[in-house]
């Protein structure tokens, strides 16, 4: 199914919103895992592109 | 989903348990993330232990209560696993976060042969093991597969990406295939019973926008164009009631592929036209409008405002995508029948492509457009 794609653009609706819920990273890979190793938490990536 | 799943209150106790990074596989800035984790389905959930190892993959959005279970999931995952199909499910969940799909299925499917009664996993498994052979480009085994486990993940959300995924597998399939027709058949069933039980089970709009775009590509492999028709009509009212629903131009704007391309199918381009000039002007920074408005124009004749419209996308637009819209353009001066002007587009694309980083380079796409400038 194609749709997947969908639902990644339902991610550039309202970032601002999302960061009252769940503190995201954004595009920064490094400060993610340096932050995953200092506080020894996973990491939980969306990968998504703005289609 | 981030408007319409992580910012679900329900998540918040979450918050503290993971270090939460977005990715947008089309910036410049995520190669080192992309080199280490290949994405080739969007979205992708992943869950990385601290030292960056993959022990969780999840191709595909969700509810929030698929997220929530996911995210459970995920971090016994992190946290090591227990039996041996938990133990299977994260080497393959590993080997599908490396590229290695065929290897990645074969690991499910093991996974699955060992997973006791009642495996709350199973419906994942069994989601990403489609998705893997899917991948790996073996879509007789995909068909097969989903055929096969769809009755284990009936009424489940998995039953959606099973029946729907193993659908599109199956019409994929060559007339070689000596169950092909049979294959059809029953998945085409799977899906119509997964649409038909979409109140019931907890499913996204786009889940079941997919779902319809699986069963309007099977009609329309059979050639039966009156039930095509039929389901694209259904198709076209879900969505408009969907996009009625919405509360922003962001949340509506969300449906426009989808309506895009029912319309197309219907042949009614002026309906796509109306809907997306009204998100270009909701939405001035995304070339998402005038990048679809292209194929809109172009079905409905208009090739001037197909191009001007592919020069806003265009300055808009970044990364791979662009790829795309310079095609777009190219197929607006064929179809004009401008050969010189749709040549030196697709040389500009070539040229594009080929200054793109390693990681969003596709040696594919760049000989695909090379063999299409020998056949103009």
């Amino acid at each position: 199914m194609k749709r997947l794609l969908i639902a990644s653009l339902l991610l550039i609706a309202s970032a601002a919103q999302a960061k009252e819920v769940l503190p995201w990273i954004e595009n920064d890979y490094t400060k993610a895992i340096a932050r995953a190793k200092s506080a020894d938490l996973p990491v939980f990536v969306e990968a998504w592109a703005p289609w | 989903m981030r408007a319409y799943v992580f910012t679900d209150k329900s998540l918040e106790r979450y918050a503290g348990r993971f270090v939460w990074l977005s990715i947008d596989t089309e910036d410049a800035k995520n190669t080192a993330f992309l080199k280490a984790h290949p994405i080739s389905v969007w979205p992708t959930l992943l869950i990385l232990d601290p030292k960056d190892k993959v022990v969780f993959r999840y191709a595909g959005g969700g509810t929030v209560p698929q997220i929530r279970k996911l995210l459970d999931d995920g971090e016994r995952a992190a946290r090591g696993s227990h039996g041996k199909a938990d133990t299977d499910l994260a080497r393959a969940d590993a080997l599908a976060g490396q590229g290695k799909q065929a290897e990645a299925a074969n690991v499910f499917d093991e996974a699955i042969a060992e997973a006791p009664k009642n495996w709350p996993r199973l419906g994942r498994a069994s989601e990403s093991l489609v998705f893997a052979l899917l991948q790996s480009r073996d879509p007789q085994r995909c068909a097969e597969r989903a055929l096969a486990l769809y009755p284990r993940v009936r009424g489940t959300g998995s039953a959606v990406n099973v029946a729907g995924t193993g659908l599109s597998c199956a019409t994929g399939l060559d007339s070689k295939s000596w169950n092909r027709s049979e294959l059809i058949a029953g998945l085409e069933k799977a899906t119509r019973e997964t649409l038909a039980a979409a109140d019931k089970i907890a499913m996204s709009a786009d889940d079941r926008s997919g779902l319809y775009e699986s069963l309007v590509d099977a009609r329309d492999q059979a050639k039966d164009e009156t039930s095509a028709h039929k389901l694209r009509e259904e198709w076209a009212a879900f969505l408009e009631g969907e996009a009625a629903k919405a509360k922003t131009p962001d949340q509506r704007a969300v449906f426009d592929s989808h309506r895009l391309e029912v319309y197309l199918g219907l042949k009614r381009p002026e309906k796509a036209i109306a809907m997306l000039e009204q998100s270009e002007r909701d939405l001035p920074k995304d070339y998402n409008p005038p990048a679809r408005l292209i194929s809109a124009y172009r079905a409905a004749k208009r090739y001037d405002d197909a191009l001007a419209a592919s020069d806003r996308a265009l300055k808009l637009a970044y990364g791979p995508r662009k790829i795309g819209i310079y095609r777009n353009r190219a197929a607006v001066y064929l179809a004009k029948g401008d050969k010189d002007s749709a040549r030196k587009t697709i040389e500009e694309a070539i040229h594009f492509a080929e200054s793109l980083p390693t990681e969003q380079r596709s040696e594919g796409m760049i000989a695909s457009m090379k063999k299409q400038l020998d056949t103009m």
